[in-house]
Order: structure tokens, then C-alpha cells, then sequence
């Protein structure tokens, strides 16, 4: 009987960095204990986050931001994840006040004449800014090759958009040095569950207003917040990656 | 008593397969490998070799993977895992559940 394994030069360059990415989420879950310490979730690759971790036979608190805007697909996902690692998952939402005054005041899709920052501040950034209030340090599953505000992202970082003069928060970004290539190849070896909407061509998942399939040979960012300047693409939970605009005189 | 068996295979460059050094990596790292009461060999070049009988007798097709005999009912159970965190969770489930800090 012929045996199959999975044999590319791939697997050894993600060999190193799974070895990697355990030691920094051992390191994170040693140095921060529970309660201190949480894994948010979005609810697209970043799952293999939570898959990394259970394999070390650990346990980490998870949190994702229910924006209320997510595509059903995520929803269902989320749901599929908790079944899948037998763990809770947290869902953060937006304070109905600051939702209401929003909608009433500029409708439900002011995003796309105002640009994203006011939405995302009220439906993610504000959720997130009470929930980290409540930790020391958080895990996220930014990547380097994701977008060129990301480019330059280290796999521990102090949160300087979230630390305040009297808490110092610790950012822990154990997949910053994966590819794109390396998740999927990861996430197909390892047989771990997907948001559907990769299938359909999405890459980077967000609200559904805001995120749309991309092309082929388009950035992954490509289908967030499309209508936006490149450098300025982040809802503000990783505020610090955004590139200053400068006038041009 | 539950006895776990972790196979892995040996290709025909004499080399194990890049996956099952991954995945022996992994186990190493996680303080799982003492806790593997044996490691058997696919050798692709001899279907006769332990770990390919296994295979052949689990219909398995794909390496590494995984089985935890277990006799503690008093009726011999086998379960095949193809799927790594599978395997973790079913064969170290009480420390799966260990929290650091």
C-alpha cells in the first residue's frame, strides 16, 4: 500500500515557523496568565491561532467584536469554531448607544461618504478599547505580508493605540512573519476549519459592507474598504500601524 | 490501559517525511513525544515494515497518524487519528486542559 505524505520544500519553511509561533504563544502564556491575557479572533485565518495554541495543550481566552455588520458566513463560522475547539468564545459588541446616535444621525452606510474610521470606531475600536482595559496583553493574527501598513509589525509589540499612562498592553502577533501561502498550507495539513467566504474568493474578512471577493493578482486587502487610500486601511484595533497622511505643501 | 502509537514514514531517500518531522517537532515542543508509548515505522520501500501494515490494516493512506488502543472498558478499542490536535485532544485531554501562569 502506497502511503502519501506531504512532501514540499514548503513544509520545512513552515516547520520553522510553527516552531516559532509556539515558543512566542508559550513565552506569552507564561508570562501573562489567565484573565491577563486574551486571543482575539476575527474570525477569518486568524483561527489557526486557536489551533497553534490547543495543540501545545494549552487554553486561552478568546474574544472576537461583533460589529452586528459581520456577514452571515462569519457568524455561522464563529459558531462552527467554538464546536470544533470545544472552547467558549467571547463576542464584544458595540454599545447600543453609540450605534444608535451614529445611525441616527448619518444613516446605516455613512462609511462609504465619510470614510470608515467612524463606523469602525463606534462598531469595533470603542468594544475593543473596554475589553483590552480588562487585560495586559493580547494576541492578534496580524501579518507582515497582509497589507504595507503591516509591513513592518514584530511578533511582540508594546499596543501603543491601546496602552494609556497608567496600563501598559502587550501585543502579541505570533503569525506576523507567516505568508498567506503558509496559513493555507497550515490550515489544509492540519484540516482546520474556514470561513466559507475564502471559497468564494474573500480573502481579508471584515463587516459586510466594507469587505467584497477580490480578483485575481489583487492584494488581499484589496476587498476592504476599496473605496479608502491604501495606507489608510485599518479599522483603528491596530491604529498603530497607519502611516501619518503628510499635505503635499 | 491506553497505549498511543505514532507512525510515522520513512521515504525512499532514507529520510522521514517532512510532515511526520513537523508533526514529531510539535510533540517534542508541547512535552507530548515521552508520553508516545511507540513510535512505528511506514517504510515506503517495504510494505511489510510495522507501520505500513498498520496503514493497510486501518486504511489509512496518508502519514503521519496516529492510534490510542485503549482496554480500560475491558474491550479492546482502537481509534485512528489523521488529524494532529485530534490526537492531542483525545490522547492528553486532562493536560490539553493545562493553563500556564
Amino acid at each position: 500500500m502506497k502511503i502519501e505524505t506531504t512532501k514540499t520544500a514548503a513544509t520545512t519553511q513552515l516547520s520553522q515557523k510553527i516552531a516559532d509561533s509556539e515558543v512566542l504563544l508559550r513565552d506569552a502564556l507564561t508570562e501573562f496568565g489567565r484573565g491577563q491575557i486574551a486571543l482575539s479572533f476575527s474570525g477569518a485565518e486568524d483561527v489557526v491561532l486557536i489551533d497553534l495554541v490547543q495543540s501545545l495543550g494549552l487554553q486561552v481566552d478568546i474574544f472576537s467584536l461583533d460589529t452586528g455588520r459581520l456577514p452571515i458566513e462569519t457568524y455561522e463560522y464563529l459558531e462552527k469554531v467554538r464546536k470544533h475547539y470545544q472552547q467558549p468564545i467571547e463576542l464584544v459588541y458595540p454599545a447600543p448607544e453609540g450605534v444608535e446616535a451614529l445611525v441616527k444621525a448619518k444613516g446605516l452606510f455613512s462609511f462609504y461618504q465619510d470614510g470608515h474610521q467612524e463606523c469602525c470606531s463606534v462598531r469595533k475600536v470603542q468594544p475593543l478599547r473596554r475589553k483590552l482595559a480588562t487585560l495586559d496583553a493580547w494576541i492578534t493574527g496580524q501579518r507582515q505580508d497582509q497589507s504595507v501598513t503591516r509591513s513592518e509589525i514584530p511578533p511582540r509589540q508594546l499596543d501603543e493605540s491601546f496602552s494609556t499612562d497608567g496600563h501598559e498592553l502587550i501585543k502579541f502577533n505570533p503569525l506576523a512573519l507567516w505568508t498567506s501561502a503558509e496559513i493555507w498550507q497550515y490550515i489544509r495539513d492540519y484540516q482546520v476549519p474556514y470561513n466559507p467566504l475564502h471559497d468564494q474568493g474573500f480573502i481579508s474578512v471584515g463587516c459586510q459592507p466594507c469587505t467584497r471577493a477580490v480578483g485575481p493578482y489583487e492584494h488581499e486587502r484589496a476587498g476592504r474598504w476599496w473605496w479608502e487610500e491604501e495606507t489608510q486601511k485599518e479599522c483603528g484595533l491596530h491604529g498603530q500601524n497607519v502611516i501619518p497622511l503628510t499635505p503635499i505643501s | 490501559m491506553r497505549h498511543l502509537t505514532f507512525v510515522k514514514k520513512i521515504q525512499l531517500d532514507g529520510n522521514p517525511c517532512p510532515k511526520c518531522i513537523q508533526v514529531e517537532e510539535r510533540l517534542a515542543r508541547a512535552g507530548f513525544l515521552q508520553r508516545i508509548d511507540a513510535v512505528v515505522i511506514a517504510r515506503e520501500d517495504d510494505p511489510h515494515s510495522p507501520g505500513a501494515q498498520l496503514a493497510a490494516k486501518h486504511g489509512i493512506h496518508q502519514a503521519p497518524f496516529f492510534i490510542i488502543t485503549d482496554d480500560t472498558s475491558g474491550e479492546l478499542q482502537q481509534t485512528v487519528y489523521t488529524v494532529y490536535l485530534a490526537f492531542v485532544k483525545a490522547a492528553f485531554q486532562s493536560t490539553a486542559a493545562n493553563t500556564l501562569g
